[in-house]
């Protein structure tokens, strides 16, 4: 590390030549007169790309003058022409965004050519004020017996940041071919998506582990550990992380399926390494329920064994009408409605001789689960229109109530149930 | 214009001047300047181990320096040969180029072609403290273009357990070898070529820098070439396209006689200890082994501030003056001195003596030829291509004739 340091430290040495001290300070200047010319424009709405541009392309005409003039300018030049390149990123950045602000390809910019910029702009500074090759050589440390350069460590590091990146868009791939090719199901192609990103991100972290100069087998030894040691210290999310690996390969939980949550049917959206994402249907709420959870507690899916949900409405009618005139007209209703599956068949059922109706129950599936709350408002309201248009009554209990004096005053009572206006007129009456 | 740029903006501008104010600040208790020198290791040596190897010798030298200049920090960079002079080039462009850059004369004779280095001031005074072959090679329009430190001349190392007495011609060399002696070869012209001289083939080669003499016949040449074949066809002679493998088997004890230059045999005795000897390489029946030393030199950079470039000369002197010389060539057994001033105590190492052997009777017992093989053979085209031309012949790919022919015909127009 001390070589690092003498060595980043020794950079400092080109300040005393002339010609580097003076670059240096015609780009400070530059830099700063960037700052108060873009507060000056950005009063005025001048546009984004001229504010952005006006630095760089300053800095780099007053460099290529000077060069004409034979003024060493090589610094100044390089300096304005990643300047450049750096604003007109955030420029396309930014016009992107404005157009739509979840633009992929804004993402990609910010995920993938941002980083590109300053990593291979910083390369090229340290390149010029020394040699990559020879700083790539300096030892940072000791790792699991294995003696660390610093060119490895950052190889290294770009390895798995490339790694993470490209993980997903390669497991998407790999599971949309799957897909296409073995007419697999969506909620399958997800799962094989992550398990897909899951093995990359491991064989990758593997192969950068072995270019940066691990032993393998020190490796094994070492993870072995490692397992142990998470086993009893962060137990909680390593367990979380095992059931999420353990729930994607036996497929019981797969994104896109709708699982009951506390009564409430909830969609699937991502399992993740420590929990596993859901969004209810009623609120739009996102769930983050940890992984271990379904484990550990009954969750009741729809979509497991079938893709449908099997629903009911429960409706009472009056004693007077036979049982079978409502049995139909309750089916029918359930065939007409256009998001009611035809199979299985929608079947009703008298279930109940209740206190003061006869019970009945419309049974039928719906092929969005997420559809059933829906469908069963949308059955309520027909089958009310139809009993009503078929002069079938629903009965519902009454209650009638009595104000009551103490001791219990027979007369007065009646009176007031008979018309109470008169009861509160007599009672002016009384005090007047 | 986004807050976010505008930030970015104020930082950047914020960093670079706190950069310039804590440099200025950090000066007032650091060295008063700083002396930046560029070397190279080739590529395919290009190891931690190396380096370190390389920068131990550079501290033996930077103490030699420090003496006089105690208020300087030396910052040696290390760049791969084959990238160096592109690496430099661009560091120029920016006015970031070394101070001073150490390494072999055809390399720096190479940069000043490209104007990478700068002659000598006072180029006469420097000149007097060399013989005629050092300023034959480092001298260009009556200016010294670097200035040559240190000689590592070209020996064989082998191991004196298996092998009692060194071979003295190359004869000697073969029946080693028939008697169960494993040897090891190069394939690379530069490495090899000692025994086109041991068969008496310099003279020939040297003639074809003259076009007219290409389509003659060469019978010396083809003499050398015919051995190098019935060499390759030795049991126990084996040829290696890397000078590196050819060290590393020898530590590995799967060798027990290869040719080394004076930098690797320290090298090698760090592994072998007292196992490893070193002998001058075979000469022929008549004429001698062309012995091709590598001459490390110093040349100037052209972007150093006035004073800078005051304390790299302060350093070349400290290290090219007579007792400077001394003191360095004393303190380790890798290099001869390359002032003429400064003797040789050939009387105090077998090793040293098999230096100077090597470096005054072989490699200047071809005085003349040297420049027109130079000419010839170290362009940028030349040894490439002469370099496949011998790994075909030692492989059986190509005859003799073929060989020969490839060899005597090979354009020599390349860039040195």
């Amino acid at each position: 590390m001390n070589n690092l340091l003498f060595e980043v430290s020794s950079w400092t040495g080109y300040i005393g030549r002339a010609a580097v001290t003076w670059q240096l300070i015609l780009i400070g200047c530059a830099l700063i007169a960037d700052v108060f010319i873009r507060n000056k424009l950005g009063t005025k709405n001048v546009s984004l790309i001229i504010c952005q541009a006006v630095g760089p392309l300053a800095l780099l005409g007053i460099s290529i003058v000077l060069g004409l003039a034979s003024i060493p300018t090589g610094i100044a030049n390089r300096f304005g022409l990643i300047w450049a390149a750096w604003n007109l990123l955030l420029w396309i950045e930014l016009k992107l965004i404005q157009r739509n602000p979840k633009d992929r390809r804004a993402l990609w910019l910010r995920r993938l050519v941002r980083p590109a910029i300053l990593v291979s702009a910083l390369l090229y500074c340290i390149q010029r004020l020394s040699s990559l090759s020879s700083i790539g050589l300096i030892s940072v440390g000791t790792l699991l017996n294995t003696q660390l350069a610093l060119g490895q460590l950052f190889y290294s590091l770009i390895g798995l940041y490339l790694i993470l990146l490209a993980s997903a868009p390669i497991a998407f791939l790999i599971s949309w071919i799957s897909k296409e090719g073995l007419k697999i199901s969506n909620q399958s192609r997800d799962a094989i998506e992550i398990i897909v990103r899951y093995l990359i991100i491991s064989f990758g972290l593997l192969a950068v582990a072995l270019q940066a100069g691990f032993n393998p087998t020190a490796l094994l030894t070492i993870s072995a550990g490692l397992s142990v040691g998470l086993g009893f210290g962060i137990k909680e999310i390593f367990a979380n992380f095992i059931s999420g690996i353990w729930l994607l390969f036996e497929g019981s939980i797969r994104p896109g399926e709708i699982l009951m949550i506390k009564g409430e049917p909830c969609r699937v959206n991502k399992l993740g390494l420590r929990a596993t994402f859901l969004s209810r249907q009623r609120d739009d709420a996102e769930l983050i329920i940890p992984n271990q959870t379904f484990f550990t507690q009954d969750a009741e899916s729809f979509t497991t064994g079938e893709n449908y949900r099997r629903d009911e409405v429960v409706v009472g009618a009056a004693y007077h009408h036979e049982p079978q005139q409502v049995i139909t007209l309750l089916e029918q209703i359930a065939c007409q409605h256009p998001r009611v599956l035809q199979h299985p068949v929608p079947q009703a059922f008298a279930i109940d001789f209740a206190e003061s109706s006869i019970n009945y129950t419309l049974k039928y599936s719906v092929h969005n689960p997420l559809d059933a709350r829906t469908v069963s408002s949308d059955l309520r309201q027909e089958i009310w229109t139809a009993f009503n248009n078929h002069g079938i009554g629903i009965p519902f209990p009454q209650r009638q109530v009595y104000p009551m004096e103490w001791p219990p005053n027979r007369q007065s009572s009646l009176q007031t149930q008979q018309n109470p206006h008169e009861h509160s007129t007599a009672d002016q009456q009384d005090r007047g | 214009m986004s807050t976010r740029a505008r930030l970015i903006n104020t930082i950047t501008a914020a960093t670079t001047l706190l950069t310039m104010l804590l440099s200025g600040c950090s000066s007032a208790n650091k060295p008063a300047q700083t002396l930046y020198i560029a070397y190279p290791i080739a590529d395919n040596e290009f190891t931690q181990t190396t380096k370190e190897r390389t920068e131990k010798q550079f501290r033996l030298f930077n103490q030699q320096f420090l003496k006089t200049n105690p208020n300087t920090r030396v910052v040696t960079v290390a760049y791969k040969l084959n990238t160096m002079k592109r690496q430099i080039k661009e560091d120029s462009e920016l006015n970031l180029g070394p101070d001073l850059i150490l390494s072999t004369n055809t390399h720096l004779q190479s940069f000043y072609l490209d104007s990478l280095i700068s002659a000598f001031p006072n180029s006469s005074q420097w000149t007097q403290q060399y013989g005629d072959v050092l300023k034959n090679l480092s001298i260009v329009d009556d200016k010294l273009i670097f200035a040559p430190f240190v000689i590592f001349p070209q020996v064989s190392c082998y191991n004196n357990k298996t092998i009692k007495q060194p071979p003295k011609t190359i004869q000697e060399l073969v029946k080693l070898g028939a008697s169960g002696i494993r040897i090891g070869l190069s394939t690379k012209t530069y490495e090899i070529q000692w025994t086109a001289g041991s068969t008496g083939a310099i003279p020939e080669i040297s003639s074809l820098v003259n076009k007219k003499n290409q389509n003659k016949p060469k019978p010396k040449i083809k003499e050398w070439i015919t051995w190098l074949r019935q060499a390759a066809l030795y049991q126990n002679i084996f040829f290696y396209s890397q000078q590196s493998e050819l060290v590393n088997e020898l530590t590995a004890n799967n060798l027990d006689w290869i040719t080394c230059n004076s930098f690797e045999a320290l090298e090698i005795r760090e592994t072998m200890g007292e196992q490893l000897s070193i002998a001058p390489l075979p000469d022929g029946v008549q004429t001698k082994a062309f012995a091709t030393p590598t001459i490390f030199a110093f040349g100037l950079g052209t972007d150093s501030s006035p004073s800078q470039r005051a304390l790299a000369l302060s350093y070349v002197r400290s290290l090219t003056n007579p007792v400077g010389q001394r003191q360095v060539s004393l303190r380790t057994e890798g290099y001869l001195p390359a002032n003429k001033a400064v003797d040789i105590p050939n009387q105090s190492s077998r090793t040293l003596k098999a230096y100077n052997d090597s470096w005054n009777d072989q490699s200047l017992s071809y005085i003349k030829q040297w420049p027109m093989i130079t000419q010839y053979l170290a362009t940028e085209q030349g040894y490439p291509a002469i370099d496949k031309v011998l790994t075909e012949l030692s492989s059986g790919i190509i005859s003799v004739d073929e060989a020969v022919k490839a060899f005597t015909n090979h354009d020599s127009k390349g860039k040195q």
